[in-house]
């Protein structure tokens, strides 16, 4: 890995191999540099929970902003022995529920293909590692991505809010009870109904198993 | 356990969140259930699904534009929630200020008002009272000017006494008058006055004439009275 300079001062190359919570303890102490390294490891991963959680494409770009900037102001909050993942998901799902209640959720017109690294299939949904070889069979994958991505819209939200937790963004029960302040127990519940209304809407528009 | 308390099990099994009593019991449920099993594989097919998306949405260049966005907000940082109360806080006490002054204006406009008017109702009893006083009830408006009359008195006598009596007469008269007085031969004694005054005392002085005139009219050589008004 190169040398990254995200901002106009170098970050030593030992950092990237870091944990989160390292880079965490010197935001702590002050320094953006490893406040830019969080960026860029999360940006991706959390625009993707945005959009998840809203329902609008054009959401991510300044609630990603408002995170990092929450990140920077409540640095001082940041336990040293505590994960770094739940505590940046909760200011981000927080956000995203303020968003959700501040404004009607918007329909989702996002293109359903756009220019992706070779060899992904990136859709409004994310992407799905292709081993397709045929065009057809990119094109059942695309469908199959876009009827997952209408049926996740069709979940209640709490239980939406699970399924994204637990098996988009691959939180533990643990982390996304932290995330969401609410009992493990209670998020393996909410995770059942979720899938369960998941399988439902899915099993109505196939015939044979899910790829 | 039925399959309702089976389904919620079904998921965590597949997470391996399941202590191993429960798990036991979905799969000794699931193993006597066709329908559940049915339901655990299609359900094992979502988490597969859902877990082999890579919901990353990384857009080319997006990452270090809010970067930069963030740094640049950490260096001029817009003003805090502590900074907006401050301000509110300032926006409102003005706007208090505002509130009381105008809350005093109104109220010394209207302490001023009723002392004023108070003042002006007292001025006009009294002075009303003062008119009426002055005007009995039944006279309207503020004293008109008393009329006033003019007249001519000429008296001739033989007898000295009735002329004296004739000008005693205008001895109190308030008007103005002129007197001529002669004497002919100790024989006939004349008297002409001129007079001006109010008319209620010519009315007055005009019975005492007649009384004087219907007295003495034996020896009246010459007997003229007139009025008039102005």
């Amino acid at each position: 890995m190169s040398e990254y300079a995200p901002g106009n001062e170098t970050v030593p190359l030992d950092w990237a191999s870091e944990s989160d919570e390292a880079q965490m303890l010197r935001v702590q102490a002050g320094d953006t540099r490893a406040l830019e390294l969080l960026i860029q490891r999360w940006s991706p991963r959390l625009a993707g929970l945005f959009y998840r959680l809203t329902g609008d494409p054009h959401a991510g770009e300044d609630l990603l902003q408002e995170t990092f900037l929450r990140v920077w102001s409540a640095r001082a909050s940041f336990q040293r022995e505590a994960r770094f993942s739940p505590w940046l998901h909760a200011i981000a799902r927080n956000l995203a529920a303020d968003r959700l209640r501040s404004r009607e959720r918007k329909p989702l017109h996002r293109a359903l293909s756009t220019a992706g690294p070779a060899g992904a299939t990136t859709t409004l949904l994310g992407k799905i590692p292709d081993s397709a070889t045929t065009p057809f069979a990119a094109a059942s994958r695309l469908e199959l991505l876009a009827r997952l991505d209408e049926a996740l819209r069709g979940v209640p939200e709490p239980y939406r809010e699970a399924v994204v937790l637990c098996d988009l963004q691959r939180l533990s029960y643990e982390d996304a009870a932290q995330v969401l302040g609410v009992p493990a127990k209670t998020v393996s519940s909410r995770l059942a109904r979720g899938r369960e209304h998941l399988r439902t809407a899915l099993a109505a528009c196939r015939s044979g198993p899910l790829p | 356990m039925n399959c309702a308390e089976a389904r919620e099990g079904l998921s965590a099994a597949l997470d391996g969140a399941l202590g191993a009593e429960e798990l036991r019991a979905v799969e000794a449920h699931a193993a006597s259930c066709a329908e559940c099993r049915r339901v655990r594989d299609e359900l094992a097919d979502v988490r597969r699904l859902l877990r082999g998306v890579d919901d990353a949405d990384d857009v080319p260049g997006r990452t270090a534009a809010i970067g930069r966005g963030v740094l640049a907000a950490i260096a001029h940082p817009p003003p805090t929630e502590a900074d907006l109360d401050r301000s509110r806080a300032e926006r409102s006490g003005i706007a208090r200020r505002m509130v009381w002054t105008l809350v005093g204006g109104v109220v010394a406009a209207v302490l001023l008002s009723v002392i004023v008017g108070t003042a002006l109702t007292i001025w006009w009893v009294r002075h009303w009272s003062g008119l009426r006083a002055a005007n009995p009830p039944g006279a309207s408006g503020p004293a008109a000017p008393a009329p006033r009359s003019r007249g001519r008195l000429i008296v001739s006598a033989k007898d000295r006494g009735v002329r004296d009596q004739a000008l005693a007469l205008f001895k109190d008269w308030s008007g103005d008058i002129r007197v001529d007085q002669a004497d002919t031969d100790n024989r006939l004694f004349s008297l002409t006055v001129d007079f001006r005054g109010q008319s209620d005392e010519v009315e007055r002085l005009k019975r005492r004439l007649s009384d004087l005139h219907d007295a003495n009219a034996s020896v009246l050589m010459r007997w003229e009275f007139s009025i008039t008004s102005d």
